[in-house]
């Protein structure tokens, strides 16, 4: 017969700080446009990209945070999601559905990484690295073009902009984190930890890394249909764009790998020091060099992120209760 | 009575090795089975075998009237065969409490929410006396800690049958004793059948009412542990690895890592 009082501490009131932090964002995020006025209201504009950021680390984080599969390749998501966002514009859709269709995109360019997966994890890694040599030519042999550019005309006010980026990044957190509270989240870290162990479990590894690409690509390339609101054009050179591989690499291990708040935390963070680093050295590479050195920095003094690091800070202060 | 698990001239090699060779035996429900023999014998591949990590070459497997030679392993798993692992694989990024949560979730006992899992998982943890490290990482716990950790978290998938790859390798006496009383306690209440590999003898004898020996991929000797350890071949069997033989009623080979 278990102790009763001593296994329900357990079980309940783990409330996390960096949870409630996150509510309480999301919640100033929502309000503070209506504390702007019509004219200041342009500058809601520049927040789009942080809620791109967010999501896109959220996406990189299902995969390579949670089930432990390297995707080096992000970009090649991010920029179908652009290029079949703006071919929804022109044939007359809402934003909406572009974002939709995107992500339905990215869903089945996920699918073709499935193969991979009955090999070594190190496959998977270079398949994501030859996608985006793979879908570059074909998008520009199909769509006959290099440059989507949409009018101007389908282009979200600064208001609308801020909105559904918000609503694409909360969505994009809240559906990360319900994901990893459920069933599905459970399969995906323990896959992540031990393959062997998790099919001796009952996990169908198979089925559950399936789930996390697709669910992934979804969302990587929603985002870059939004992305495509924020600068009104994409160029297949997105597709090999290094930046957009990395930066969210770089921004979930500086929040905290395998964490749902971390690529939130990493991405804010990252966005800051990356606008203020380049703005420090504008034209010169001097910017990535700085970038790449704190990126060591951080997996070498905070290898599991700021949100772990903070979680330890406040263990160590709460007194252990004797046994 | 029908057998719980059965295997039928089971066969597998690698590359030019045998490592298992026409092995046949079977296990009622219930029932505790020891699995013995020389290092490389073929033991850990026979529960790769029965687990649906290899494919036999020959022979089939029966496990509760089907045939699950071919089945991959969470299809096995799901038919209520569990397994623990000689080195220990515990899922090091979760804590002690998700570790076992994961077997409950995908086992048999239906539970699907994580939710109505947590308080199963703490009670589990209690039975193996992890309640005080249930919120502790993995990756964290001492091997001893580890070893009852992956227990709980075969269990908790409610199995049938339950094989534990030397439990107790690695472990100090005082851990060794307690994670044989814990075997003894559980398995009866739960009605499972075990398969123990073991090279501590003392650990077998107190679990096992019958032993295979393995030497070479086959099978040597079938019998009670007091016929099998008096069986000249299986005395040789071990004398012909180790180059003496006198301390062989305690531990037959030193246990590997
Ligand atoms: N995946 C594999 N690839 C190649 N050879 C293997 C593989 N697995 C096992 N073997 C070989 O098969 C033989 C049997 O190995 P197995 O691990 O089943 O022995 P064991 O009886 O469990 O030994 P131990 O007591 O050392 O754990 C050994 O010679 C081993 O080297
Ligand atoms: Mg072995």
């Amino acid at each position: 017969m278990a102790d009763r009082s001593r296994v329900w501490r357990f079980a309940v009131g783990m409330r996390n700080p960096s949870q409630i932090t996150l509510l309480i964002s999301l919640f100033f995020a929502t309000v503070y446009p209506l504390t702007l006025s019509t004219e200041g209201s342009r500058v809601l504009s520049v927040y789009a990209v942080y809620f791109m950021w967010i999501s896109l680390a959220e996406s990189w984080n299902l995969v390579g945070g949670y089930a432990g599969l390297l995707n080096l390749g992000i970009s090649a998501f991010f920029a179908l999601g652009g290029v079949v966002g703006a071919l929804a514009l022109f044939d007359g859709f809402p934003f909406i559905i572009s974002l939709l269709l995107a992500g339905f995109a990215g869903a089945i360019l996920g699918v073709a990484l499935i193969p991979t997966f009955r090999l070594k994890s190190f496959y998977f890694a270079i398949a994501t690295l030859v996608v985006p040599l793979v879908v570059k030519p074909m998008v520009e042999f199909l769509g006959n073009r290099a440059d989507f550019t949409v009018p101007q005309t389908v282009i979200l006010t600064p208001i609308g902009l801020y909105y559904s980026g918000l609503v694409l990044a909360g969505i994009t957190i809240f559906g990360a984190y319900f994901l990893m509270q459920s069933r599905v989240g459970f399969a995906l870290r323990a896959l992540g930890d031990d393959e062997l162990a998790s099919s001796s479990l009952g996990i169908n590894v198979l089925l559950y890394k399936s789930i996390a690409v697709l669910t992934s690509g979804f969302i990587a390339s929603a985002a870059g249909a939004y992305y495509l609101q924020i600068i009104g054009t994409i160029n297949t050179t997105l597709f090999q764009n290094l930046n957009f591989s990395l930066f969210p690499i770089f921004m979930v291990i500086i929040g905290g790998i395998g964490t749902f708040e971390g690529p939130v935390l990493g991405a804010v963070v990252f966005s800051l020091i990356n606008y203020y680093v380049t703005s420090q050295f504008p034209g010169s590479t001097v910017d990535t060099f700085i970038l790449s050195l704190m990126i060591i920095g951080v997996a070498v003094l905070l290898p599991r992120g700021l949100v772990s690091s903070l979680h330890e800070l406040r263990k160590r202060r709460t007194p252990i209760p004797v046994k | 009575m029908d057998a719980l698990l059965e295997l039928d001239g089971v066969t597998k090699s690698f590359g030019g090795l045998v490592a298992v060779r026409n092995l046949s035996f079977s296990i009622g429900e219930g029932e505790i089975l020891g699995l013995i023999g020389p290092n490389g014998a073929g033991k850990t591949t026979v529960f790769n075998l029965i687990s649906g990590v290899y494919r036999p070459e020959a022979g089939s497997i029966r496990f509760d009237g089907k045939v699950i030679s071919g089945l991959k392993p969470h299809e096995v798993s799901s038919l209520g065969v569990a397994r623990t692992f000689q080195t220990v694989r515990p899922f090091a990024r979760m804590s002690a409490r998700e570790n076992v949560m994961t077997g409950l979730l995908f086992g048999r006992g239906g539970i699907n929410a994580p939710r109505r899992a947590t308080q199963k998982a703490l009670e589990m943890l209690e039975s193996v006396s992890l309640l005080d490290k249930a919120e502790v990482r993995a990756g964290r716990l001492t091997l001893a800690e580890q070893r009852r950790l992956e227990l709980a978290r075969a269990l908790a998938t409610s199995p049938k049958l339950l094989m534990l790859d030397e439990v107790v390798a690695g472990l100090n006496h005082s851990e060794m004793n307690a994670m044989v009383d814990l075997l003894r306690r559980i398995q009866p209440e739960r009605r499972m059948a075990l398969i123990v590999i073991e090279h501590v003898m003392k650990a077998i004898v107190r679990l096992c009412n019958r032993i295979v020996v393995m030497n070479g991929g086959e099978k040597l000797v079938e019998g009670s542990p007091s016929e099998v350890m008096r069986d000249e071949r299986v005395v040789a069997a071990y004398m012909g690895r180790r180059g003496n033989g006198g301390e062989s009623t305690t531990t037959f080979s030193s246990a590997p890592q």
